[in-house]
């Protein structure tokens, strides 16, 4: 259980979350790719904390703000996607570019 | 308080008499009291189900099951095996893995929730650090599995059923977690063990009951709405949506649902009595008979008796709270969704949060009695 | 996914975090992005988009850059572990310390932007009508409110 397994797991799962991010047309699977951004983000300040900071556990307070921002930015989204859902009529992100050029 | 009987220990020091490592000693006891603890659930459900059958027949002045077995107890054997031995209906166009995984999903993170229930001072799977906060945990994972098997259904009444049932266990929740925190800050523990220890000692007079009755009803009312049962039935009443997001479930998966929100009101019933009456604390203190009877308090055999009245006594306050439980089943109207919502979200939570404060000023007004 | 993050956290001797997870992520996120999946269900087949595979392609290919950069960071940094250190007894109450101490002002500022959030899915996911107020054509009356639509009842006798 060395610390670089755990760092390497959140950037492997960082880089998946990208990749979602920026290919997905669906506009759920965006929410949710952000969503295991800042999950694997939180594995690794937590892997941090153990292994670097294991008195004063600073890293385990981050993740549980990051937590809890997460929770009310995926709520804040899912409802912008309602309202879009409702006025388009669909959830495909290549439709929403009205303020293209 | 005397520390009980370390059982773990004591095996892993005999099997080490034997010639074993301490590693493999360890690893032979680990599954034993999980064991012990899922045999215990499942004969809790067994229980329950033929006490919810004789006490609603007492209740409605009729006699229940008699034939089956003396005085009826292997009813509940007999409903295992009628819905083992029924055929698995999967209905068409519905999503089969979605299908499964519902009843999976509602039933797994209560039999895990028993890893934290405690019946002595050492008899319990595992006493976590997080004890009642990982009860509080899984029991916001049910909901999923409610969604998942009344979507899956491919049936309006069970998509509509399930959104009611999950709606509603979301909704109640948030005063469950205020309640358990009352009891939390006045204990300064979230490990079970320790919330019990905070109340024993003076007897009767410790139980939590009397330091926070709002918070007692406050968690027997969101329990109770939790494990979907009366006055909260809306989910699986009979006369309501057919039979909601259990309308499409046969054979073992509605065994699962049926066996799980009993295995859930056992578990309701025990944790009320964790936390509110004492756990397995004896209404006069254990010490207090010592004194009585002249004997020393660390004598073997008066802590096995202890520890044992202790386990009996936790049994008994659990099974005050089923019986309780299946007397509010005939005795109360069911709420309908929206009276059942507003009272969770605009009563339910303010009584909780006031009795939040409430506990915190007596804490820091009266230490030596609200927990320093 | 949550929930073995969940199950990594205890191995990593944080027992509130995974339990604060599994509350949050599972009880709450899983369920938000269930309704919003159940609500947004249209099956639609996507226009698809010429020479779409340029950007799966190049997105790729730059995740697995990072990776690639993360990784050789991450294997090559001599990480001071000290592996001696006895983790805290109760984690919880040293979080719990930090936030009364240390991150006094996080703390309270994310109990606003909660508050924000809230108010704010609930003022962007509502609709816009007002149920009762439904706008009548002049000389008609207006449409009953919520009504089932029935047969009529033929009365009895």
């Amino acid at each position: 259980m060395k610390l670089e397994f755990f760092l390497l797991l959140a950037a492997a799962l960082f880089c998946i979350g990208i990749y979602g991010l920026i290919t997905s047309r669906n506009a759920v699977r965006v929410l949710m790719s952000v969503e295991l951004l800042l999950n694997a983000v939180n594995l690794n300040l937590v892997a941090f904390s153990n292994f670097l900071d294991g008195q004063q556990i600073n890293g385990q307070v981050f993740t549980v703000f990051v937590i809890t921002i997460a929770a009310a930015e995926a709520a804040v989204g899912l409802a912008i996607i309602l309202s879009i859902y409702r006025n388009r009529d669909t959830v495909d992100m290549e439709q929403f570019n009205l303020l293209k050029w | 308080m005397n520390p009980g009987i370390d059982l773990q220990e004591r095996f892993i020091e005999t099997l080490m008499e034997l010639g074993l490592t301490p590693g493999v000693a360890k690893t032979i006891w680990l599954p034993i009291p999980m064991l012990l603890m899922i045999i215990g659930a499942t004969v809790g459900v067994l229980v329950s189900v033929w006490l919810e059958r004789k006490i609603s027949a007492a209740a409605q002045q009729r006699i229940g099951p008699e034939y089956i077995g003396p005085l009826g107890i292997l009813a509940p054997v007999a409903d295992g095996i009628k819905l083992v031995f029924k055929e698995d209906v999967v209905p068409a166009n519905t999503d089969p893995l979605l299908f499964t995984l519902g009843p999976i999903l509602v039933v797994i993170p209560v039999f895990f929730s028993y890893l934290i229930v405690p019946f002595g001072q050492n008899l319990l799977i595992t006493d976590l650090g997080i004890g009642i906060f990982f009860w509080v945990a899984l029991s916001s994972v049910a909901p999923i599995g409610l969604l998942m098997a009344g979507y899956s259904s491919n049936n309006k009444y069970s998509l509509l059923g399930g959104l009611r049932a999950a709606a509603q266990s979301i909704s109640y929740e948030i005063p469950l977690a205020l309640a358990v925190l009352a009891v939390v800050m006045m204990s300064n523990s979230l490990s079970t063990i320790d919330i019990v220890n905070q109340q024993s000692g003076y007897g009767i007079l410790g139980w939590n009951i009397i330091r926070q009755p709002i918070g007692f009803m406050l968690f027997w009312i969101a329990a109770l709405a939790e494990c979907e049962r009366l006055p909260f039935d809306l989910p699986e009443a009979e006369e309501e949506l057919v039979a909601g997001y259990q309308t499409e479930y046969a054979g073992m998966k509605f065994a699962l649902f049926y066996l799980g929100s009993y295995v859930n009101l056992v578990l309701s019933s025990i944790l009320v009595a964790v936390l509110y009456f004492g756990g397995w604390d004896l209404p006069i203190p254990a010490t207090m008979i010592a004194e009585w009877i002249n004997v020393d308090p660390n004598n073997t055999l008066f802590v096995l008796v202890t520890a044992g009245l202790g386990l009996v006594m936790t049994l008994l306050k659990a099974y005050f709270f089923l019986f309780l439980a299946i007397l509010l089943r005939w005795t109360v109207p069911r709420v309908r969704i929206d009276q059942l919502l507003d009272f969770g979200w605009k009563f339910l939570l303010p009584v909780g949060l006031v009795n939040l404060l409430l506990t915190a000023g007596l804490k820091l007004a009266f230490p030596f009695a609200f927990g320093g | 996914m949550f929930i073995s993050i969940a199950g990594l956290y205890i191995l990593l001797n944080a027992d509130f975090v995974s339990a604060a997870q599994i509350l949050i992520y599972v009880g709450a996120v899983n369920v938000l992005i269930l309704f919003a999946i159940m609500l947004v269900n249209k099956t639609e087949a996507f226009k698809p988009l010429p020479r779409r595979w340029i950007r799966k392609v190049s997105t790729a290919f730059v995740a697995l850059a990072l990776f690639a950069l993360l990784a050789t960071m991450v294997l090559q940094t001599h990480w001071p572990v000290d592996l001696t250190l006895q983790p805290p007894a109760s984690s919880v109450e040293l979080i719990g310390e930090h936030f009364f101490s240390d991150y006094l002002l996080p703390f309270e500022l994310a109990s606003i932007l909660l508050l924000m959030a809230l108010v704010g899915a609930v003022v962007l996911a509502r609709r816009e009508t007002i149920i009762g107020e439904e706008t009548a054509i002049v000389g008609e009356e207006p449409p009953p409110v919520l009504q089932l639509p029935e047969r009529p009842r033929e009365p009895i006798a």
